[in-house]
């Protein structure tokens, strides 16, 4: 063989060497490709969550009702985890277990696991450092969280409700407006190195998350304050099963207080029965008694079936079949206003009577009772109502003075701004409005008119004069007319009937009389030993109205003579 | 016959030095795209142009390298051949018993500041000897006493030295390039197969002798290195036309050494399989533009010089690729021009500065 062609063989040999390169490049790229870049994109790659920032709870002075602290949570990776004993040594020492627990969680977990939320930010820095000294950093790994703090713990809890372990909103408004406040989450795609470590990269792509908008309520922390307070007094002393009490503007609608007892404290919501994250003035009927009489006086006016100068026959007993209607105070006959002053039986099962089936469902529906006031909370009962047809002789009679029915106290609140708001009945509302700095769009109540002016302006005279002269003197406050009823209603109980040992003792008060500002419905369940409303919740109402009016907002609703 | 060790009036060949220098600067961007990252310490990112800084400098040198060679007379380097020899043995003695020790061998020397991998540049000692002594020779009438075994035996000492240190990478491509110049120089093929048999042999031997070698062929036999399969990673994610330069995610640790022995992952990953094709094209065409060059030459021992280089060049792109795609075992052989490295880089812009000066003596004849 020639050099010559020796020199080409080395060329040609030379290509074919070139071609190799080209033609596995060839394989393991473009046959073999998708396959590998798959696989890549899974090594280098982490979508990781952006959490946003949950929104604020604030009250119709702005004041803040929900405050975050900072905390770090502790993740493992356990697949990049190679010194386990000093790691469980390390954890250990902050406090995040016993070295056992903390192995064996180590061991049974394969992948990403949380290991403890939200410490403290002290221990957590310091915790830190010892795990970068350690050479951890890959396999233990940190995130900051908000842990959210119920200032007001218990006064307010059945209100706001909390938030659940995985940043879900529970009970109240952080579960009504979860989506609202919890705004949306971004992600981000991490680079992630061998280690697993991720960080960001300037070329992927990434959403910013979205922040939570903050809840304005309607609700006065001041008021909010007296009335847990006043409440949880009466019901102790009364050593009763459960009290409610509901402060509103009835010009507005807007609900200033709500509250009931017992409650719950939110950093501690799983020591308690889920029974008490409910906010029971919402959410338990009862059947409301003679603070339910109003609405058929006014019924019966406005419908122009009785006069005011006529007598109503109250005699001893009123039989209606097998039914013995009796009074407290036994009377012959009773002026219109009397029946209410002096809350007859008798009497509103006749005024009742003439008004009819028909009518009277009408304006029991007409003032809310048997549908739900559409407050913005969770868990809101309808109560009850008969419907027209069901009516009997009977029945009607009973339903008459409260028997027979069933309201919330919020209903109950409702039904009262037909009186304390010359006829027209207001929704109730607790959010003023949402918005990220300031209220977006400020929240007007629903109204509708019950009864012409003339006939609640008459009703709240009466009303002026149970408190003046009647069954409520207790609720007497000097310099101002206060509008009230009373309520002491038997529990129907299963099987029994209705027990006298077992009552619902209510007392809805309104002022001033003219221009109401304040209204206040005030439930205690079963006081025990069982006493009437008189002893029972009108004295709660009253140390309640005697605070309202010191409020440096209110005081202007008092004539100090 | 009168030489001037300085030539004067030399014109350089501007298509291969445009080459060479395209090379360069490519390398020195990959290098950058590969090597950003490494400072990276503890989730901090250190001096991302460390890495750039120190090969700009390299580069540097490498040029001065570079036009010594092109500027010295090809001839000198066959009178100096006893004294190189000698140099050359006398080093990689030194170097096996005191050289820094990385990776598991002993490659480095240490000279003041600067570490030098001697085999980089025996290699070229021993193509200066191959090809003085067949220069001087005509393959009419050889016998493989006189023509094969003086040869054989020197190479052979060296590359036992280079074996010892242990490269056993450097070696098998001096010793490949060794049978080509042997080929090309007229080496009866009987010869040239009883060589290539007895050089089979003691490459069996030398795997079985050096534990870390045996592993290596073992782990690429058993497809389980760890390095391998991430580099096929990064050159299969790369596609047709890769993911772009500087995107690419592999060299975030995953790729071991992806600025020296695993920078054709890098380009492949980046540039994909079109990157790859012109980077094949551009060696092959450096292969015959240094044959052309060196054959145009009269003098024999130009000719075979001239070749050995091309031919060790482009020996050493197909070893890197080789095992960057996992098709050979690993090595630890760098990109010729391209990998950040001072020694490779050095000895062979050096090597192509000798390349191009055989070429341009032609025209001064």
């Amino acid at each position: 063989m020639k050099i010559k062609n020796r020199l080409s063989f080395v060329v040609g040999f030379m290509g074919f060497l070139g071609l190799i390169i080209i033609s596995y490049a060839f394989y393991l790229q473009i046959v073999l490709g998708p396959r590998y870049a798959k696989k890549a994109k899974k090594m280098h790659e982490e979508r990781i969550e952006l959490l946003p920032k949950r929104g604020g709870i604030f009250d119709r002075f702005l004041r803040p009702l929900i405050v975050e602290e900072r905390r770090r949570s502790v993740y493992i990776l356990p697949q990049y985890l190679k010194k386990i004993p000093r790691a469980v040594k390390i954890l250990n020492k902050y406090g995040l277990g016993t070295e056992g627990e903390i192995a064996k969680k180590i061991r049974s977990h394969k992948k990403f696991f949380w290991l403890k939320r939200k410490i403290n930010m002290k221990t957590a820095e310091r915790l830190e450092k010892d795990i970068k000294k350690s050479y951890l950093s890959n396999a233990i790994g940190f995130v900051d969280e908000a842990k959210r703090h119920y200032p007001y713990a218990d006064t307010l809890a059945s209100v706001l409700g909390f938030v659940g372990s995985e940043h879900k909103g529970m009970y109240g408004i952080e579960y009504e407006y979860d989506k609202l406040l919890k705004g949306k989450s971004g992600w981000a795609l991490y680079l992630k190195n061998p280690l697993g470590v991720g960080y960001p990269f300037p070329a992927y792509p990434e959403e910013l998350p979205e922040n939570g908008k903050n809840v304005f309520l309607t609700i006065d922390m001041d008021i909010q304050k007296i009335i847990y307070e006043e409440l949880s007094k009466g019901v102790l002393e009364w050593k009763a099963k459960i009290g409610y009490v509901v402060v509103l503007n009835p010009r507005s609608g807007e609900i200033l207080g709500i509250v009931d007892y017992p409650d719950f404290d939110p950093e501690h919501f799983k020591r308690y029965n889920e029974e008490r994250y409910k906010l029971g003035a919402i959410s338990n009927e009862f059947e409301p008694g003679s603070v339910f009489k109003p609405l058929i006086g006014a019924s019966v006016l406005e419908e122009r079936l009785a006069q005011l100068t006529e007598t109503i026959p109250t005699g001893p007993v009123f039989i209606i079949g097998k039914r013995r209607i009796k009074d407290v105070h036994a009377t012959d006959r009773l002026s219109f206003a009397d029946v209410f002053i002096h809350s007859s039986n008798i009497g509103a099962a006749r005024l009742a009577l003439r008004l009819g089936a028909k009518n009277f469902h009408n304006y029991a529906v007409l003032c809310g009772l048997g549908s739900i006031t559409g407050i913005s909370l969770p868990g809101e009962a309808n109560g009850k109502l008969m419907s027209e047809g069901k009516l009997t002789e009977l029945t009607l009679a009973n339903n008459g003075f409260g028997q027979g029915i069933a309201l919330t106290a919020l209903q109950l609140a409702q039904m009262y701004t037909v009186f304390a708001n010359n006829g027209v009945l207001l929704r109730p509302f607790i959010v003023r409005g949402t918005g990220v700095n300031g209220i977006d769009k400020e929240r007007k109540s629903f109204s509708r008119r019950v009864f012409s002016e003339h006939v609640a302006k008459v009703m709240s005279e009466i009303l002026m004069d149970v408190v003046e002269k009647g069954t409520a003197k207790g609720a007497r406050i000097k310099g101002v007319e206060i509008c009230g009823k009373t309520g002491t209603a038997q529990k129907p109980i299963r099987n029994i009937g209705y027990s006298s040992a077992h009552l619902v003792d209510s007392f809805v008060g309104y002022f001033p009389k003219d221009s109401a500002e304040i209204l206040i419905v005030v439930v205690i369940e079963e006081p025990n030993p069982p006493a009437y409303a008189s002893q029972v919740s009108v004295p709660v109402f009253k140390r309640i109205a005697e605070r309202i009016l010191l409020l440096p907002y209110y005081r202007r609703l008092k004539n100090d003579l | 016959m009168h030489s001037r060790i300085v030539l004067k009036h030399s014109k350089i060949d501007k298509g291969m030095f445009g080459l060479i220098m395209a090379l360069v600067g490519f390398g020195l961007i990959m290098v950058f795209s590969s090597s950003f990252y490494l400072t990276v310490k503890g989730g901090e990112i250190g001096d991302q142009l460390f890495f750039l800084r120190e090969q700009l400098i390299r580069i540097g040198f490498a040029i001065i390298a570079f036009l010594i060679g092109f500027k010295i007379n090809y001839k000198l380097y066959r009178k100096l051949l006893p004294v190189l020899l000698f140099v050359g043995i006398v080093v990689l003695i030194v170097t096996i018993f005191t050289g820094r020790k990385a990776y598991g061998a002993t490659r480095w020397l240490r000279i003041a500041t600067f570490s030098l991998q001697p085999s980089e540049f025996i290699k070229l000692v021993v193509f200066i000897y191959l090809a003085s002594f067949y220069g001087a020779r005509e393959p009419q009438a050889q016998t493989f006493k006189k023509f094969v075994l003086p040869p054989s035996f020197i190479v052979g000492l060296i590359l036992l030295l280079i074996v010892l240190e242990p490269d056993l990478g450097t070696a098998v491509i001096i010793a490949i390039t060794a049978v080509f110049v042997m080929f090309i120089s007229g080496v009866k093929l009987r010869y040239l197969i009883g060589i290539l048999i007895v050089g089979f042999v003691l490459f069996i031997v030398a795997v079985l002798v050096l534990p870390h070698a045996k592993a290596r062929i073992s782990s690429f036999i058993s497809n389980g290195n760890y390095q391998v399969r991430q580099s096929r990673i990064a050159i299969g994610s790369g596609g047709f036309s890769g993911v772009g330069l500087g995107e690419g995610k592999q060299k975030f640790l995953f790729l071991p050494q992806p600025h020296t022995d695993f920078i054709f992952s890098v380009i492949g990953e980046e540039l994909g399989w079109l990157g790859i094709v012109v980077l094949t094209g551009v060696f092959f065409f450096y292969l015959i533009k240094g044959l052309e060059l060196s054959w145009k030459s009269k003098d024999r021992y130009a000719q075979i010089l001239g070749a050995a280089i091309a031919v060790s060049t482009f020996l050493h792109f197909f070893v890197h690729s080789g095992v960057a795609m996992g098709i050979l075992p690993t090595t630890g052989l760098t990109l010729p021009f391209i990998s950040y490295g001072g020694s490779s880089l050095l000895a062979n812009m050096f090597a192509a500065g000798v390349l191009l000066n055989i070429g341009s003596e032609r025209r001064i004849a």
